[in-house]
């Protein structure tokens, strides 16, 4: 009897007869999720001339837990730093949750683009925050974390009615920030601080609109790729600077928006097939650098939201016909208050740097190509010029959006200026690029003067003296801040992989500890721009906070890569409108006695600092000052205060409702969509 | 709550007369809302010639309703039942309530002639536009009430104050027969004596009646505008027409829409068609909240009020829904991650240990289950504006010295705006612009109760000086119709007088500001006593009183108001006299 050949096993046991054991290759984790989205918004793929550009492909990092292993990304999708939840509450329902993990979606780069799928939606909204969130990881060298959850709002009607019981530590970390892709029924999209959670609206398109939008078609905010990075960057920058929602000066409020702006426009740069197809369709205008102005404002005009940065960049001279960019006008900022147009200078003077930076990088590529003539040839561009061109407006738009990114680390922990931004740009790229020979620092320097931007506290606007400085010389070499060597324990291992909620755990322990180590110690804290009299209110209040304790990497001089601790202290007085009250206050300030015929304050008045820290030395950097006791910048708040609360007819019929229950931002964005139909 | 011991109607009341080459401006003292009576001298000396602009108060103001018949039959007997010309400036019902809560009293008294706003004459295809689509807005903004009446509490009470029992009316729209003025007009005999005032007319002379005449005084129409962009324009610092709902194409659509407006019974095809295509996705595609709580992810990441399943739901019909569905998407999704192992439990079982949601999960304060709410606010505050705009605004000008009387009603920013540019012809040849009538005020009717955006001082441009910036007359007197403490009572918490509109008129009269919930000023502080005195020569208070108010609630918020006096009685009304 013969014996057949034993059947080789496929996917089974191992046969027996050969007695061998078959290993299966571990198959490695994928670095990446591939997910179809709009490069800028549906409107687009129903033009010939840029459907085949308004899809792209991101790439989103393969979500899963460092400690185990496992992929985390579940339905929703809900992640590590997002969950999106479709509850439609206006229309009074849900939809159902997209399942990315599906193998037909994995092998699909998921969904394709579609307006009618909701699970689209959710995929879209998803791909785009990510894709945001990466780009400040990127940038910032550390993990993202959204702004903690306060339990209650402060006391209503008394500002600085004290918040026993709401001790720092106890802020509730908040692992995801949520999104609703059709949280609302209007012209809006919003984040909302209080509820950490992004809605987008939907609404009918004007009729008027016809060219770009079916009549009475529905425009889906959420499938807008710039409003999603918007919004997003919004939350973000609310996870890192929790007093910029604070209006109390013209420019806060104009820089988180100009800030959410700066992102999206940038990202739209990063994507190279989409701009090559750009470059390659206008045959050689990236020559003169109006293209990517041009360009610029084509994506603005598809998110339908943000007419005032259109305007600013530029427009079509009706004599000419040709589009021009706008010229600077340095005395817009004197004049424009309203934060969406007052933001699009500060867009249009970073833009600007970039267009200069650009121009330089390209510099040598024309001269090749023209053989220094500076002439292009008629007729189409060379493919590989096309490519060499958008290579390097990529690589500048991802520059400029890094340095955008690290100067958050270097800004005042409250009221922050548009002077007080471009010191910290400037400051952080000297940090991480110490020879500029590309002359970036300057070409931001020369953009914003342009603009009429400038502090207006330094002597010149050389690079040199924009740099911040340590407020006190003298104390450069003393470790000034006391238990450093356990704060760079408790910090110095946190970086890009690092568990976030620990990261958090350990960033509130830190700020803990410090806070409760000044308590102690206040005196330490003269020469850092610090009120020392005024940490500790007569009545026993803290009037302190150490707001936050994190790092931030930097190049040394000699290339080596250096943390610093990024510290913010704020602390607060009571603020009046009426000066006389002030007085009065102040005077039971200074006495140290409680006057109980004070009433209650009409706003918490805030002042505080940022230290850069040198980790291992306890060498104070810089420390970036808003003097609480300022008599000129609470004359200057007390001003715009009043000016805001005091314009529309919702504060003569709504002037009792809730602070805390409003959206700063809802009120913002709502019904700016009416400018686009005009 | 009784309004106390008046004895109107009865001869203690004396008539109302005007003083010699002059004018009486009585301010009644009702309340958050206007009623004036103006008292000119005739050629008769006996018989003054009477001019009532006005008369409601708030809705919510207790006692408000008995307060207004009390006005009224004192204006009965003080104007011996005969008014020359009733104005009413616009459909508010601060402004109008009287006609309807005491309209039997003013059914009772001649009125001769009667002035409205040309949008009033809902002939006028430009009006009918107007109060069209502030109609559809009211309808839906009212649906939206009731899908969320908590959230939009004080939204109804805006409605409520505003509209009190005319909303059903001004939520109609069409056929002259549900104006909320239909009670108003009635009150004129002769349909040819209403008089729909436009901008840009006069002077006019006061409508004689039987040979009586004012040859002292001529009047200048100024608001409301005849541009609709204007009379959308609330905000100060924006263009005209920038923001607004009202004036967007699509409107309809727009709003059936943004506010979700409910299905109804009596809907037409067309308006269902639109609240069909007002959702987003296709009817396959909706979860209903019923089905929704029992969908395990949404239990997890979203959260439910009282996290129990549908059944438990306080509708009812939710559950209801859901086994009506039965087959429908949620348990299509059988046994996918998303539902849960076993799929969606049925409605009335129970919910197992392990789908309990932790709180960390789905805190409610993550949930946005009202914050669609918002844009309904919005919606309310402009459809408040427009109405406001729709003002009629008055400048009664004395023929010879040409000291004028200013009615501005509820004009805000853009009805203010509108009258730059505006001239007229007099009789005697010369040209008087609205600057000029604006310059040569004497008493000026404080726009909107003393709201923010109701008192222009300079044009868009942010510098010429405009509106109250130009009442530069040393004995400018200002009347003020706020009621602080009840405007603090409505649950949104109204401010009026606003602060700095009320300092500022408090500087540029100099102290002259004659509040219906004040009485009688108080002289300022550092004032020059013989202007005072001056002052206090031309009003009269009420010698008879009535009991106040109740007192409000006090708010430390605004303790430099102070709040009602709550004992001593008050005159029912103020006389001012302005001598030509």
């Amino acid at each position: 009897m013969s014996t057949s050949p034993p059947t080789p096993a496929i996917g089974g046991a191992p046969s027996a007869a050969h007695n061998k054991v078959v290993h299966e290759l571990p198959l490695e984790r994928p670095a990446f999720r591939r997910l179809k989205a709009y490069a800028f918004d549906p409107s687009l793929s129903q033009q010939l001339a840029h459907a085949a550009i308004n899809e792209v492909t991101l790439k989103v990092p393969w979500e899963y837990d460092p400690k185990t292993g496992k992929d985390i990304l579940t339905v929703g999708p809900v992640g590590e730093y997002l969950e999106v939840v479709d509850c439609d509450p206006a229309s009074g329902c849900f939809y159902l949750p997209v399942d990315l993990n599906k193998p037909y979606l994995l092998a699909n780069n998921g969904l394709s683009p579609a307006e009618g799928n909701p699970q689209f939606h959710q995929q879209m909204a998803y791909a785009v925050a990510m894709t945001t969130i990466m780009h400040f990881e990127h940038a910032l060298g550390r993990r993202a974390l959204w702004s903690p959850h306060r339990p209650e709002p402060a006391a209503p009607g008394d500002p600085c009615a004290s918040q026993a019981g709401v001790a720092h530590q106890e802020w509730a970390y908040v692992p995801r920030l949520r999104i609703y892709p059709h949280g609302l029924r209007e012209a809006n999209a919003y984040y909302s601080p209080e509820k950490k959670a992004l809605l987008f609206g939907y609404f009918p398109a004007y009729v008027g609109d016809v060219r770009s939008h079916l009549p009475s078609g529905m425009v889906f905010t959420c499938l807008s790729h710039d409003v999603v990075a918007h919004e997003t960057t919004h939350a973000l920058l609310d996870g890192m600077h929790r007093r910029f929602i604070e209006p109390t000066n013209p420019d806060v409020l104009a820089f988180h928006e100009a800030f959410a702006d700066i992102v999206a426009l940038f990202q739209h740069f990063s994507y190279t097939e989409v701009l090559c197809s750009q470059v390659a369709q206008t045959r050689g205008d990236l020559a003169t650098e109006n293209l990517l102005g041009q360009l610029a404002q084509e994506f603005g005009q598809a998110t339908g939201l943000r007419g005032a940065l259109r305007d600013a960049l530029g427009g079509v001279n009706p004599q000419t016909n040709r589009w021009e960019p706008a010229v600077p006008d340095p005395t817009l900022i004197q004049t424009v208050i309203e934060p969406h147009a007052r933001g699009s200078l500060l867009v249009a003077a970073i833009f600007r740097a970039f267009v200069a930076i650009y121009r330089m990088r390209s510099a040598d590529l024309l001269r090749i190509a023209t053989a220094g003539t500076g002439v292009l040839p008629a007729g189409e561009l060379h493919p590989d010029l096309v490519n060499r061109l958008a290579a390097e407006a990529a690589k500048a738009a991802k520059h400029i959006l890094n340095m955008c990114i690290r100067a958050l680390d270097y800004c005042p922990p409250v009221d922050l200026t548009f002077g007080d931004y471009l010191r910290a740009l400037i400051t952080a790229d000297y940090d991480l690029v110490r020879d500029d020979d590309l002359g970036y620092r300057l070409a931001v320097v020369e953009a914003f003067r342009e603009y009429g931007i400038y502090p207006h506290d330094v002597r010149s606007l050389s690079v040199d003296s924009l740099l911040w400085q340590p407020s006190d010389p003298l104390s450069r070499h003393e470790p000034v801040l006391p238990g450093i060597a356990k704060m760079r324990q408790l910090i110095e291992p946190l970086a890009l992989g690092a568990d976030r909620a620990a990261l958090h755990a350990q960033q509130e322990a830190a700020c803990a500890m410090l806070h409760e180590r000044l308590r102690q110690r206040v005196a330490e804290l003269s020469g850092l721009g610090l009120n020392v009299d005024r940490l500790l209110r007569p009545d026993g209040q803290v009037s302190f906070e150490v707001h936050s304790v994190r790092p931030a990497r930097r190049v040394g001089p000699d290339g080596q890569t250096l943390t610093d601790l990024v510290i913010e202290i704020t602390q607060w007085r009571r603020g009046y409108f009426d000066p006389a009250i002030q007085d009065r206050a102040d005077k039971a300030d200074r006495e140290k006695v409680v006057d109980p015929s004070l009433p209650p304050c009409d706003f918490r008045f805030r002042g505080g600092t940022t230290l850069l820290v040198e980790m291992h030395t306890g060498e104070v950097r810089y420390a970036v000052v808003k003097n609480v006791m300022s008599a000129t910048r609470l004359a200057q708040q007390r001003a715009f205060r009043s000016g805001q609360a005091a314009t529309s007819l919702r504060a003569t019929y709504f002037s009792g409702l809730q602070e805390g229950k409003k959206e700063p931002f809802a009120f913002l964005h709502r019904f700016a969509a009416g400018e686009v139909s005009a | 709550m009784s309004a106390g011991p008046v004895s109107t109607g009865s001869p203690a009341v004396p008539i109302l007369q005007a003083p010699a080459g002059g004018v009486t401006v009585r301010m009644y003292r009702q309340g958050l809302g206007d009623c004036f009576l103006l008292a000119f001298p005739t050629a008769d000396p006996a018989q003054s010639y009477y001019v009532m602009i006005d008369c409601g108060v708030v809705q919510n103001t207790p006692g408000g309703s008995d307060r207004l018949n009390d006005v009224a039959k004192h204006i009965k007997a003080a104007t011996g039942n005969h008014i020359h010309l009733l104005v009413v400036t616009h459909r508010h019902w601060d402004h109008m309530a009287g006609f309807n809560r005491a309209g039997d009293v003013f059914g009772s008294i001649q009125i001769d002639n009667l002035w409205l706003p040309w949008l009033e004459n809902l002939a006028d295809p430009a009006a009918q536009q107007v109060w069209g689509k502030t109609g559809q807005a009211l309808a839906a903004l009212t649906a939206a009430i009731a899908r969320a009446p908590t959230a939009l509490s004080h939204v109804q009470d805006l409605l409520d104050n505003f509209f009190g029992e005319t909303l059903g009316a001004a939520a109609a729209t069409g056929a002259a027969a549900s104006s909320p003025m239909a009670n108003v007009i009635q009150l004129v005999k002769d349909p040819g004596k209403v008089g729909y005032r436009k901008p840009g007319e006069g002077p006019l002379a006061l409508p004689a009646t039987g040979g009586t005449g004012v040859p002292s005084v001529q009047v200048f129409v100024l608001g409301p505008p005849s541009d609709p962009k204007q009379l959308a324009q609330m905000d100060p610092s924006s263009g005209a027409g920038r923001e607004t709902y009202l004036l967007q194409q699509g409107l309809e659509a727009q709003l059936a829409f943004s506010l979700g407006r409910l299905p109804m019974d009596n809907m037409s095809e067309e308006e269902g068609r639109l609240v069909d295509f007002s959702f987003p996705f296709d009817p396959h595609l909706q979860i209903t909240r019923g089905e929704a709580e029992n969908i395990k992810f949404f239990r997890q990441h979203y959260g439910f009020d009282d996290g129990a399943p549908a059944s438990a739901s306080p509708a009812g019909e939710s559950a209801a829904t859901t086994t009506a569905a039965g087959g429908a998407p949620a348990s299509d999704a059988g046994s996918s991650p998303i539902t849960g192992a076993s799929g969606a439990p049925g409605p009335g079982k129970a919910v197992t240990e392990t789908d309990v949601p932790t709180v960390a999960d789905a805190p409610d304060w993550r949930r946005i289950d009202t914050d669609w709410t918002a844009g309904a606010e919005e919606l309310a505050l402009q459809i408040d504006n427009v109405i406001n705009n729709t003002s009629l605004v008055l400048a009664f000008e004395f023929v010879k010295s040409h000291k004028v009387l200013f009615f501005a009603a509820d004009a805000q920013v853009g009805n203010w705006l509108s009258w730059n540019g505006l001239t007229w012809k007099r009789p005697d040849g010369t040209t008087v612009s609205s600057a000029d009538l604006l310059t040569a005020t004497v008493l000026y009717k404080v726009g909107h109760h003393g709201s923010v955006n109701a008192t222009v001082i300079k044009l868009a441009d942010g510098t010429t000086p405009w509106g109250v910036g130009l009442m530069s007359s040393p004995d400018l007197v200002a009347l003020l119709s706020a009621d602080h403490v009840i405007g603090l009572e409505q649950s949104g918490v109204w401010h009026m007088p606003d602060d700095q509109v009320r300092d500022g008129l408090l500087k540029q009269t100099k102290g002259r500001v004659i509040r219906i919930d004040k009485g009688v000023p108080q002289p300022p502080a550092g004032g020059d006593p013989e202007v005072w005195q001056e002052f206090l020569r031309h009003i009269q208070p009420d010698p008879a009183t009535i009991q106040p108010y109740p007192p409000g609630t006090p708010d430390p918020k605004y303790p430099q108001e102070g709040r009602r006096d709550a004992v001593t009685p008050q005159p029912l009304y103020i006389d001012f006299n302005v001598i030509e």
